[in-house]
């Protein structure tokens, strides 16, 4: 009685299966993400919701990745609306092109959702990454969103504010991020062509190069716990820095 | 030689309506006869030969104008602007004022075509796509083909879509049309003598020996009619589009709708892609002065001006209509509009797109173009940006925001120094570093910070009033986020510059790692 729900039809899945067959994705690059994730990776042509607290929890590192693979594709990425600055020399550091990275500024919450249909119309971007105005959004706006995203040939992030997570959304992919210590970023996936996953899954986020040590630790007895297993390029990282420490004269200073 | 004439039939009333998408009931008349009315004006039954005053008693509605010689001069340099991106070989039929008659004289354009039939598909492909353009420019035309220049110009003006192929069948094909139309029969007295004599169609001029022709209605008769048949060469200049563009559309009455002013652009537009078709060229910039006064004639009164701007130069009328549509919605008018006026002087040489069926990388780039500028027309220029990095180790000066659109203006970006690579940065920057608080000497925000990394020194900025002395560390909250902050120095007694206030090792937050 094994039949294939996809061979019946495209968008039919078994609830305890993933629905893979119906989505173009390009993977995350977190193995643990891509395996939960309804075609192997992050959805295209569909929206995708990134839901959290405030800017600065892990949410762009968790996608650095991607972007460091599609700008080096010469795919355009587009940040619209950035809450904060990104900041081209951290970018620049984990890889990404800044040749191929455009940031649109909307201050007015009419035309940054008029920015991102527009942007979705065009349908050329790589990636597009949109932080809506969470008191103007309505479930209108994201229906046609997600209608213009179809034509897309790339994925589309919406960054929502944690008060977003209660209400319906069109969006097929849903994600709440939360910060966890040691640089461990909680993913609940609060809504997946799939089954429903109860536990959030822990991702390791890319860590910044931390060539300098801490000289005076504040607390030394807690330092080595809260860090329990940087990995494998930070420790290198750690291990090199003796060495630059002589060249840069003293605790990382430059001039 | 194949020719094609174009007769615009209808041009004293088109310049004056084709700025209007719903055009009213309107006449031109001349010494108090009507000469020729609109559709609208027809259905109401008023006819070209009324007097006005009968005109009015059936339509007291009517909009009734002079003929206007110089608009329909200019507009029909206008047309053959356009019509250059068919053949660069144009010629002006225009209503010649000195001449008698010059009245019934008709205005239109013909065009050598003969080595363009193969670029635009065939001879009715190119019919097609001329009688396409003349509608979206607002004119009513007819076309006739034949080899010679003369001929095709009659062919027009006697039958809509008259082809005649070779010049054996000039004589053939043309046999019955009305000696009226032919230039030289204009005088009154032509007219007249050739009736008496019961001469109606051109086979009746061609049987009579040509000596008595000549004396009854002079040579110019002859040369027209060896023109026609192409025994005498028939040689005029051809017209030359100037070397920048502009034209003026009246508009009828006053607008200050939207959609109306847009309806009239979109024909400005058409006569520009025609023209920059026949350069090979596009433009970045496109100045439209939506002018208020009827009379205005230059820009010295005010008058509402449109700028867009486009992302690659761009010759595609529709592209350019949604930047502007845009720009206009966000442009004030001052007051009612009389007249569009439009201008671009920079134009840049352009390839033509290739019509490839699989999207190329090219066509990816024109249309985040393309995006660029609608966003840039809506949301301001400086509101698009692409960042650079600059050669500088302070952290609010190690990056520059750029314009999206690589120039020979702005500098080239620098690359990432290999030593800054090796140091931690966040991905989000503050705009302003936000002061901490410290309890128990640690800094604070909702909670105490503990310090992961540091310090990292930064100091500099001696040579542009920018001195920054700081310590920088990553800090971590009681949420797991890291952030980056840093401590100001107290300065030494004789750098202090008030720069800082004095004796402060005051916290604060710049950024936070994403």
């Amino acid at each position: 009685m094994a039949v294939d729900a996809n061979r019946i039809h495209p968008g039919l899945w078994r609830a305890d299966q993933i629905g893979h067959a119906t989505v173009a994705s390009c993977p995350s690059q977190f193995p643990a993400l891509d395996a939960a994730l309804p075609g192997g990776g992050w959805p295209l042509g569909m929206l995708t919701e990134l839901i959290a607290r405030n800017p600065g929890i892990g949410e762009l590192r968790l996608l650095i990745p991607l972007l460091r693979q599609l700008t080096r594709e010469r795919r355009i990425v587009i940040m619209l609306a950035p809450p904060l600055i990104p900041y081209g020399p951290a970018l620049a550091t984990y890889g990404v092109d800044l040749d191929y990275l455009l940031i649109v500024q909307a201050p007015n919450a009419a035309d940054r959702l008029w920015a991102i249909e527009q942007t979705l119309k065009s349908t050329s971007f790589g990636a597009l990454l949109a932080w809506l105005p969470q008191d103007r959004t309505r479930p209108e706006h994201l229906r046609r969103m997600q209608l213009a995203a179809q034509s897309c040939r790339g994925p589309v992030f919406l960054f929502r504010e944690l008060a977003a997570q209660h209400e319906s959304s069109p969006a097929p992919l849903r994600l709440l991020l939360l910060p966890r210590p040691a640089q461990i970023l909680s993913v609940q996936l609060l809504k997946r062509r799939g089954p429903v996953l109860a536990e959030p899954l822990l991702l390791q986020l890319p860590l910044p190069p931390l060539a300098l040590h801490l000289r005076t630790p504040p607390q030394p007895a807690r330092q080595p716990e809260t860090t329990p297993a940087p990995r494998e390029p930070a420790r290198s990282l750690y291990a090199e820095a003796p060495a630059s420490r002589g060249t840069a004269q003293g605790p990382g200073r430059l001039h | 030689m194949r020719w094609l004439g174009l007769h615009l039939s209808q041009l004293p009333l088109d310049v004056f309506l084709r700025g209007q998408a719903d055009p009213p009931a309107f006449a031109i008349c001349r010494h108090d006869q009507i000469v020729r009315v609109s559709v609208a004006g027809r259905a109401a039954g008023v006819e070209p030969g009324q007097t006005r005053a009968t005109a009015l008693a059936l339509l007291p509605d009517l909009i009734l104008q002079e003929r206007d010689l110089d608009a329909e001069g200019q507009a029909l340099r206008q047309v053959a602007n356009w019509a250059l991106q068919f053949t660069p070989q144009i010629r002006i039929e225009m209503p010649d004022t000195r001449l008698p008659g010059a009245g019934h004289r008709e205005a239109g354009l013909l065009l050598d075509i003969e080595a363009s039939l193969n670029l635009f598909g065939g001879l009715a492909a190119l019919q097609n796509q001329i009688r396409t353009g003349l509608r979206a420019l607002g004119f009513a035309a007819r076309i006739g083909c034949a080899p010679t220049p003369a001929a095709a110009w009659l062919a027009a003006l006697w039958r809509d879509g008259l082809v005649i192929e070779t010049e054996a069948r000039l004589a053939d094909d043309l046999a019955g049309l009305p000696i009226g139309l032919l230039a030289s029969l204009g005088q009154h007295r032509h007219r007249e003598t050739a009736r008496s004599i019961g001469l109606r169609v051109l086979a009746d001029l061609l049987k009579l020996p040509r000596n008595g022709l000549a004396r009854r209605f002079g040579t110019p008769l002859l040369h027209e009619l060896d023109q026609i048949l192409g025994r005498r060469p028939d040689q005029r200049p051809f017209h030359e589009a100037p070397a920048c563009f502009g034209n003026r559309l009246d508009l009828l009455a006053d607008v200050t709708g939207t959609e109306a002013l847009l309806f009239a652009i979109r024909r400005q537009l058409t006569e520009l892609a025609g023209w920059l078709a026949a350069r090979h060229g596009g433009i970045r910039l496109l100045r439209i002065d939506a002018l208020h006064d009827r009379r205005q004639r230059g820009t010295s009164q005010p008058c509402t001006r449109i700028e867009a701007r486009f992302a690659s130069p761009t010759r595609d009328p529709e592209r350019m209509l949604s930047v502007v549509r845009e720009r206009l919605g966000r442009t004030p008018l001052l007051a009612p509009v009389h007249a569009l006026a439009l201008r671009c002087d920079d134009i840049v040489a352009t390839t033509g797109m290739p019509a490839s069926l699989f999207p190329t990388a090219q066509a990816t780039e024109e249309r985040i173009n393309r995006l660029i500028e609608r966003l840039r027309a809506r949301l301001g220029n400086h509101q698009v940006q692409r960042i650079h990095l600059a050669t500088d180790h302070r952290p609010e000066s190690a990056y520059r925001i750029a314009s999206p659109l690589p120039s020979a203006a702005s500098p080239a970006a620098a690359p990432l120094s290999p030593l800054l690579a090796r140091l931690p940065r966040p991905l989000w920057l503050l705009q302003q570093p936000v002061p901490l608080i410290e309890r128990n000497q640690r800094p604070w925000r909702q909670g105490p910070l503990r310090l992961i990394t540091g310090p990292e020194r930064i100091e500099g900025g001696w040579w542009d009033e920018h001195l920054i002395q700081r310590d920088y560390f990553i800090a971590e909250d009681e949420q797991s986020q890291w952030l980056w902050i840093y401590r100001t120095r107290e300065r030494s007694a004789n750098g202090a510059d008030g720069c800082t206030p004095a004796g402060s090792n005051q916290w604060f937050l710049q950024g936070m790692f994403g």
